[in-house]
């Protein structure tokens, strides 16, 4: 906050490329500071955005769960129809795959949060100086809002169908951190991309959901074909998002070694794209116009 | 109100201090370019991204095909205590200019410094959610002004308060007229109480009351802020503004504190002379030409005078010959179409007959109060009896009024001054 007797400690210079200047370090370093800075920005941007939607709805919040039922019921529908002969999960089907395109879904929030970062706010954007990184974390916010509402149906699902998840359930904040680090990363860089090229962003949102069906989440991994093993063993998506829903049914990661392996390289995916995006975002906003 | 207005009365002392002190706005040398085609503009933000994501940082110095200057070495600083006012036409960069010296773009060239907190009212309720009540409103636009939950929990009764939307605070800002969304956004800007305010030009739309709430406040908070305000009502930038600068095509082409005279040169240029007639009747006038005390006439386009001086308006008037007397009303106005002065023929004793014949008219203006700088004379001719309008003939000829008169005002008054030295 602004100290008024000692303005100079709050000296602010703006330079064509001052960003460019500072380390990889201090970037970082400056991001994380936005961040904790903006806390109340983000709050009041979340209950804005996440409510303000509900405000001319009869229905009002209700429809936070009516599309998760709605998921529930297509899938025991598809069961008791005999539509689906996936082969054996170790757990009733269409508990194995709610939890797993849950978690699909949650991915999805997290780039599809981040691939709007900017596009989202720009409104506020174009007329004010502020930390844009709040936007990311408004977004990130509200997507992880309407998953834990999603979550806990769906386990109450599960202990309908007789399946206690496990307790190692508690792990699950940790274990989802990859899944942010490796969508946000993506979604930032299709967020830039996304106002020089939007041809290219429509690419890559469609490509990502076509990832799905490259993922072991809507059937069993014991497959036949060749090609489609190799294809899911060199998916960075199978260890990350099937760790997370392994985690919840099974108490264990889908794969530990490679779990860390592309959760590191997650990680660092992540710190590069903010560091991309802390230097080029004040040049993409003026094409915004 | 916002609060105690005495506190913020700016002492000498104070002033001494802030006039040693760094400024809280330096602008130097900014230059800020755009694309004007599109695609060509998507291409070069695709380029300049490919740059920095392998650490190249982009040449931003020169115009690449299609780009343009919207801004060029501008350059200007601010203490607080002074309310610098930016005048231009449309498309000569003003609101470009409030975007780079508040942060939101990066200048192209140069650099820009500000000391302190900032704040800044670009549009109208940034930030703002229309289905949200105006007191939810009010914790977003604070939020992202920079003030925490305290300080606005704090602030919040002085802000409803100085909004003057007690009644309407808990309806939706979708329900609120443009004016009372001026009203709300206003009211939030300056309860940051920042050391920089940015201000474009949005308070046109408020009602005339709030406008006038609103310049007492941008008086109260300029002693202890530096205030950067856009405006095209050069009354308003007369009012409140210490120092001006002039943009034309993004060149700073005036820059000093002599408002009067830097409106005045915004006026040389930007204004558009053109006349224009209105009315369908039979009458009409012609060869009007002015005649100054000398003996001296000017006949086309601007009549240059002194302030204080005595001068002649004289034309030929053709009546319809319907017999009809004839009322005759001369408008002054200055280059805001703002009316600043009228002589009417009949309120001043002359009888004008509406037979055929041509008339001789001369109208004698004595000691002329205008102040120096540029106005412009319009003629009304109506039916003295029924009143009707005949004819308007706009923007007839220009005025320019020169003389060592220095005033914001249009009307110097002459009065007697008394001075009991020693009393």
């Amino acid at each position: 906050m602004a100290n008024k007797k000692n303005p100079e400690e709050h000296l602010m210079v703006f330079t064509p490329g001052e960003r460019h200047g500072i380390s990889l370090w201090k970037s970082w370093v400056i991001i994380a500071r936005n961040i904790i800075r903006s806390r109340f920005l983000i709050w009041q941007l979340f209950k804005r955005d996440y409510f303000g939607r509900f405000k001319k709805s009869y229905l009002g919040m209700t429809w936070i769960f009516i599309s998760p039922l709605a998921g529930i019921i297509s899938w025991v529908f598809f069961q008791q129809a005999g539509l689906l002969k996936p082969g054996d999960v170790g757990i009733p089907y269409p508990a194995y795959v709610l939890i797993g395109t849950s978690m699909w879904g949650l991915f999805m929030g997290f780039y599809g949060a981040a691939s709007n970062t900017l596009s989202a706010g720009k409104g506020l954007i174009m007329q004010i100086n502020f930390s844009h990184e709040a936007l990311l974390f408004k977004q990130t916010t509200m997507r992880l809002t309407n998953f834990a509402i999603v979550l806990v149906m769906n386990l109450l699902f599960l202990l309908v169908f007789g399946i206690t998840p496990s307790w190692k359930i508690v792990f699950f904040p940790l274990v989802i951190l990859p899944m942010f680090f490796l969508g946000a990363s993506i979604g930032l860089i299709v967020s830039m991309i996304s106002i020089v090229a939007v041809d290219i962003k429509r690419i890559i949102s469609r490509s990502m959901g076509l990832l799905m069906y490259a993922t072991p989440l809507i059937y069993s991994d014991k497959i036949e074909v060749e090609w489609v093993k190799a294809l899911i063993k060199w998916n960075p998506l199978t260890y990350l998002i099937c760790s997370a829903r392994d985690i919840i049914i099974y108490g264990r990661l889908y794969d530990t070694k490679m779990f860390f392996i592309f959760g590191g390289i997650s990680f660092l995916m992540f710190l590069i794209s903010w560091r991309l995006f802390f230097v080029s975002e004040k040049r993409l906003i003026e094409r915004m116009i | 109100m916002m609060e105690s207005t005495t506190d913020q009365i700016i002492k000498p002392v104070d002033v001494h201090i802030l006039k040693k002190a760094p400024p809280s706005v330096e602008v130097k040398n900014i230059s800020k370019k755009f694309c004007k085609h599109l695609k060509l503009n998507m291409f070069y933000g695709l380029v300049d991204l490919s740059k920095n994501l392998v650490g190249i940082s982009p040449d931003t110095t020169t115009l690449r095909k299609g780009e343009f200057w919207a801004l060029r070495d501008v350059s200007f600083s601010l203490r607080k205590g002074q309310v610098l006012g930016v005048i231009g036409t449309n498309g000569s960069g003003k609101t470009t200019l409030l975007r780079v010296a508040s942060g939101i773009f990066p200048p192209d060239t140069g650099e820009v410094r500000l000391r302190g907190r900032a704040s800044a009212l670009i549009s109208l309720g940034a930030g703002f959610h229309p289905h949200m009540t105006g007191l939810e409103n009010i914790y977003i636009n604070g939020s992202i002004l920079g003030m925490n939950k305290q300080e606005i929990d704090r602030k919040l009764d002085s802000i409803i308060d100085f909004s003057g939307l007690e009644e309407f605070i808990d309806a939706p800002v979708s329900t609120y007229s443009s004016g009372m969304k001026v009203r709300l956004g206003f009211s939030i800007a300056i309860a940051v109480k920042p050391d920089i305010l940015f201000l474009d030009e949005i308070l046109a739309v408020g009602d005339r009351n709030f406008k006038a709430k609103c310049y007492k406040e941008i008086d109260k908070l300029s002693s202890d802020t530096a205030i950067v305000f856009v405006s095209h009502f050069m009354h308003k930038i007369a009012r409140v503004c210490t120092d001006l600068l002039v943009l034309d095509n993004g060149r700073v082409v005036y820059y000093g504190d002599d408002v009067a005279e830097g409106i005045d040169y915004y006026y040389s240029y930007a204004v558009s002379d053109d006349q224009s007639v209105t009315g369908g009747g039979l009458v009409s006038i012609d060869g009007v030409f002015f005649l100054k005390e000398d003996g001296a006439t000017e006949g086309n386009g601007t009549f240059t005078v002194e302030h204080g001086s005595n001068f002649t308006l004289c034309f030929k008037l053709y009546p319809a010959g319907d017999n009809k007397p004839l009322r005759l009303n001369i408008t002054i106005h200055d280059r805001d179409f703002v009316n600043v002065a009228a002589t009417d023929s009949l309120l001043c004793g002359c009888e004008i007959k509406g037979d055929s014949s041509p008339k001789d008219i001369r109208v004698h203006f004595k000691e002329f109060p205008l102040t120096p700088g540029r106005y412009s004379i319009s003629i009304n001719i109506e039916e003295a009896e029924s009143k009707d309008t005949l004819k308007v003939y706009h923007n007839i000829r220009n005025l320019n009024v020169t003389g060592k008169f220095r005033s914001r005002s249009p009307v110097s008054l002459m009065a007697r001054w008394e001075a009991n030295q020693g009393a």
